[in-house]
């Protein structure tokens, strides 16, 4: 049965993100929360890095589960997205990236005080990628980085859960049909099964969101139905365990959300015994 | 009494030893003849994604193994874990002024798992032996005969999450408990929490069981992969628990690895207490 490898330090598993950084991006995402599409997704993204370092942690530091790389993608190219220390890397450890942030911001979290009302929590927010918006969306392009990366690191580690690909984008591709680079992709794997692609569609286009669809006849948009096609299957432990935590999701449920979190995507996957209080 | 207790454990492979999160305690102690007439064994399994599991799971062990209410009533167990979790903020306390004495202050991902606290199964196993049924006298006069096994005594056990005992009479499995099918062990076992303040939901999630002790009897006491392990075993018409009776201490690693090799043991941290009634 594929999907089930044991994902440890010595049988990693791989995430990259591909962020679209294109002029595209700079456009509000519209209704009543005044952030850019380019905001949404850079907050995405750092929560997707900061949720998976703290999956990692341990006593003596974060274990290298996971290797990880970003790429962004906007104007020309498509690129490494790290900075700082990390500029430049293409897949990184997941415990350099815990280690290796570009600062550490202070968040406000409202939490029910248990009386009715709320408190207000300070909380650690790590910042590794800036909101970005310019120039064209060279999609292709970073499926194709992605695919090279994706490539090298399977040749170390064959046994490995299968790299997951995710994209975060407006869906506007402007540098040819992303079908076949998102194919070219997703034909890659290791002996646990294919490479999955998985995106997160952010877009001004209004209308309900929508979290792992199994058919694309709800989705507002040509970008949004085109994001579906080329989005992956979850497979079926990660399907359990988003039904167990109350997502509406089905036999061929995609890795694709409309306008949502999918920063629950990090908790689909199993590193040990999770930590669940008593219920 | 004529029992010998032996605890075998390894850590998963791919950790070092001081990575291993599970945590055994056996009173009043392990070998060939154990004093007494009383054994009080606990096992507790630290999860994975917690952090400090391992001296949480150590907490636990070293209060359950000696708890005796603990393991016939469920609101003295709730006490009993509640009472370890109360003295948890002190413990975490200190680790944090250890850490920062060492100049290794908390970093910023370590802070979250702390918030949420440790996590860990439990499985608590007292077995009493009565000296009045030893050597026969005061025996059910139905139960003495070639065939039957002479009961000496009694057992009772607690559990809550996937930690497991087997008991083995005669050749035939007499008890698996909490878990008993192979089918059942994932990766969301129920917890002891450190920070669990509510004893209802503990109470709703521990498990009892009890039976008799005859002499010949064998108990193990199974983290999690070894417990999966030897019900599967069982299921397909195996001897697991003789496989287990012939380990000996340095053969258990060998084993553990071989079997892990195969994929017929999931790579885990391993514990087993064997203690065998002779």
């Amino acid at each position: 049965m594929p999907y089930v490898a044991e994902i440890s330090r010595t049988n990693p598993s791989c995430f990259i993100f591909l962020v679209d950084q294109s002029a595209s991006m700079v456009d509000p995402i519209g209704g009543e929360v005044k952030m850019s599409k380019a905001d949404v997704v850079a907050d995405a993204l750092n929560r997707l890095l900061t949720e998976l370092a703290i999956r990692c942690a341990k006593e003596e530091g974060v274990r290298d589960y996971f290797h990880v790389a970003v790429l962004g993608y906007g104007g020309r190219s498509a690129q490494s997205a790290f900075g700082g220390v990390l500029q430049g890397r293409g897949l990184v450890p997941i415990s350099q990236v815990a280690d290796h942030p570009l600062r550490v911001d202070q968040r406000t979290k409202l939490k029910p005080d248990g009386a009715g009302g709320v408190i207000e929590l300070k909380t650690d927010f790590p910042v590794w990628v800036e909101p970005l918006a310019n120039g064209a969306t060279p999609m292709c392009q970073a499926l194709s980085e992605a695919r090279d990366l994706v490539s090298g690191w399977i040749g170390e580690y064959l046994r490995g859960f299968p790299p997951i690909v995710l994209n975060l984008t407006d869906g506007e591709a402007n540098d040819g049909d992303p079908h076949a680079s998102a194919r070219e992709l997703t034909q890659l794997r290791t002996n646990d099964g294919a490479v999955l692609l998985f995106n997160l569609h952010i877009s001004d286009a209004g209308g309900s969101p929508i979290t792992f669809p199994a058919n694309s006849s709800s989705l507002p948009n040509v970008y949004a139905r085109s994001l579906f096609d080329m989005s992956s299957e979850l497979p079926p432990h990660m399907r359990e365990y988003a039904a167990n935590n109350h997502y509406d999701v089905s036999e061929g449920s995609r890795g694709f959300v409309y306008n949502s979190d999918i920063v629950s995507l990090v908790q689909f996957l199993d590193i040990g015994t999770r930590a669940l209080a008593l219920r | 009494m004529r029992a010998s207790v032996i605890v075998y454990w390894a850590a998963k492979e791919g950790s070092s030893a001081t990575e291993y999160e599970d945590a055994w305690q056996v009173v009043p102690g392990t070998g060939d003849e154990v004093p007494g007439d009383w054994v009080g064994v606990a096992v507790a399994d630290g999860a994975t994604e917690s952090s400090l599991a391992r001296l949480w799971a150590a907490m636990m062990a070293e209060e359950f193994a000696v708890t005796s209410g603990a393991v016939h009533d469920a609101y003295l167990f709730a006490d009993t874990a509640l009472a370890l979790s109360s003295r948890w903020p002190a413990v975490v306390k200190s680790y944090i002024a250890e850490r920062e004495n060492a100049a290794r202050p908390l970093r910023w991902y370590e802070r979250p798992g702390l918030e949420k606290g440790a996590f860990a199964t439990l499985l608590a196993l007292q077995v009493n032996i009565d000296g009045q049924l030893v050597g026969g006298a005061g025996t059910q006069p139905e139960l003495v005969g070639p065939g039957f096994p002479r009961v000496i005594g009694g057992w009772t056990s607690a559990a809550l999450g996937d930690t497991c005992l087997f008991h083995v009479r005669g050749g035939q499995l007499q008890a698996a408990f909490p878990l008993n099918d192979s089918a059942h062990f994932d990766t969301s076992p129920a917890l002891l929490g450190s920070f669990d303040a509510d004893p209802e939901a503990i109470v709703d999630h521990v498990r009892f069981a009890e039976g008799t002790v005859a002499e010949g009897d064998d108990f193990f006491v199974c983290t999690d992969a070894l417990a999966a392990w030897f019900l599967a075993r069982a299921e397909q018409g195996g001897q697991p628990w003789e496989t287990l009776r012939d380990l000996t201490e340095i053969g258990f690693a060998e084993w553990v690895s071989e079997e892990r090799q195969t994929n017929s043991l999931r790579n885990d941290d391993v514990t087993l207490v064997h203690m065998d009634v002779w």
